[in-house]
């Protein structure tokens, strides 16, 4: 019952993306949403090497980052340390292919509708309902 | 796939012939019947290598092409999300339709101009003194001299060339509608420089003086909420801004290994 009654401010979502300005986009399309931002990487390197001092509960993970196709490395390294993900991609098919580590998938360019919706999926599953 | 087919004196070539032709339909095929010289039959031989080699020259060069067109998918794609997000993003702060077109309109240009000067760059890598003169470039006139930059011959990687060219392009506009360059006087200084060092670090500056007096806004706008978080990307750090009272001040630092590696995508 404490789980249903967290509002979703309390969902932090990471963003990894290579490109600054869909980051700052999508960072603001999760404040929109009621969500806190908890900022962008650019790699999966960055990631492993910040993990410890970021504090959030959710990942967006583009396919294509900075050190090469490792975003669905990143989404598997993260889902074994029980940190859920939804990929943000123009190759649907690729994240297409990668169901058993992540949510979903949200396609580029991002509509906000579609956005939202999957967005939710983060938090249906920490509330469990 | 050729194949040389060497048949015995006895044996009749029409049925092998046929036969051959039902099971390898796709095969080019070249018959020799005993006696065959030796002469012959190298010729045969280096016939069908050489089939077989303009064979693999095609696959590679379709395989190449193909690749070619995933990355340029790729890239298209890109473009075409990172001019969405430009264009949700103006749209959002704007008053006008009017002033929408105007922002979106500078904002497609700083990125069309940053994109030629990044592809006619050698391996895609552009100094910051080419950046700061394209982008300051349409302000010359509004600016004059007023706007100054200096440091030692930088080459970025495209994507942190691109963005830091997005920046600029922001710092500038905003100075112009409401910092320094909005009064005659004002004046903006850019200045980077290497910090050397085990891992040496690129330090960029903005500074913008005798501008009218800065009061920071209650709200931060787009330009300043993009340069926060595109300078933060690019430096792997936060940049600092800060409306000090005789004009904004815009820092950021990082590894310069960051920024100027190539990306990663490009096709190998």
């Amino acid at each position: 019952m404490r789980e249903q009654s967290r509002g979703p401010a309390f969902m932090r979502i990471l963003y990894l993306e290579d490109n600054p300005l869909l980051a700052f986009h999508v960072e603001q399309m999760i404040e929109d949403l009621g969500y806190v931002s908890a900022g962008s990487l650019s790699s999966f390197a960055e990631l492993k090497e910040k993990f410890q001092s970021l504090q959030f509960d959710a990942v967006l993970v583009d396919i294509d980052l900075v050190d090469g196709p490792t975003g669905p490395d990143a989404a598997a390294w993260l889902q074994k340390r029980g940190i859920p993900a939804i990929f943000v991609t123009g190759q649907a098919q690729v994240a297409a292919r990668h169901h058993d580590i992540s949510l979903g998938f949200i396609e580029k360019p991002i509509s906000p509708s579609d956005f939202a919706e999957k967005v939710e999926l983060f938090r249906s599953r920490s509330t469990g309902s | 796939m050729p194949i040389v087919i060497l048949l015995d004196r006895a044996s009749k070539p029409e049925l092998v012939r046929a036969e051959l032709a039902r099971s390898w339909p796709r095969a080019r095929l070249i018959f020799y019947q005993r006696p065959v010289t030796a002469v012959e039959l190298v010729s045969g031989v280096q016939s069908a290598l050489l089939v077989r080699l303009r064979q693999r020259d095609v696959r590679d060069h379709i395989g190449q092409e193909m690749e070619l067109r995933r990355e340029l998918n790729h890239r298209v794609k890109n473009i075409l999300a990172s001019v969405t997000s430009i264009f949700e993003m103006t749209r959002r702060g704007a008053t006008s339709l009017d002033a929408f077109t105007d922002d979106f309109r500078g904002r497609l240009r700083a990125l069309e101009k940053v994109h030629s000067a990044v592809f006619h760059a050698a391996e895609g890598a552009v100094s910051i003194g080419d950046i700061a003169t394209l982008t300051f470039e349409p302000y010359r006139l509004v600016g004059q001299e007023r706007i100054s930059f200096s440091g030692p011959l930088m080459n970025l990687g495209r994507e942190s060339g691109t963005t830091l060219a997005l920046c600029l392009h922001e710092l500038t506009t905003n100075a112009i509608k409401y910092g320094a360059l909005s009064q005659p006087e004002g004046r903006v200084t850019l200045r980077w420089s290497v910090i050397d060092g085990v891992q040496p670090e690129l330090a960029l500056e903005w500074k913008e003086s005798e501008g009218p007096l800065v009061i920071e806004p209650a709200r931060a706008g787009y330009g300043t909420r993009y340069v926060r978080s595109a300078l933060a990307a690019v430096f792997g750090r936060l940049p600092t801004i800060a409306f000090e009272p005789d004009g904004l001040r815009c820092s950021a630092q990082g590894p310069l290994s960051r920024l100027s590696a190539t990306d990663s995508s490009q096709p190998r």
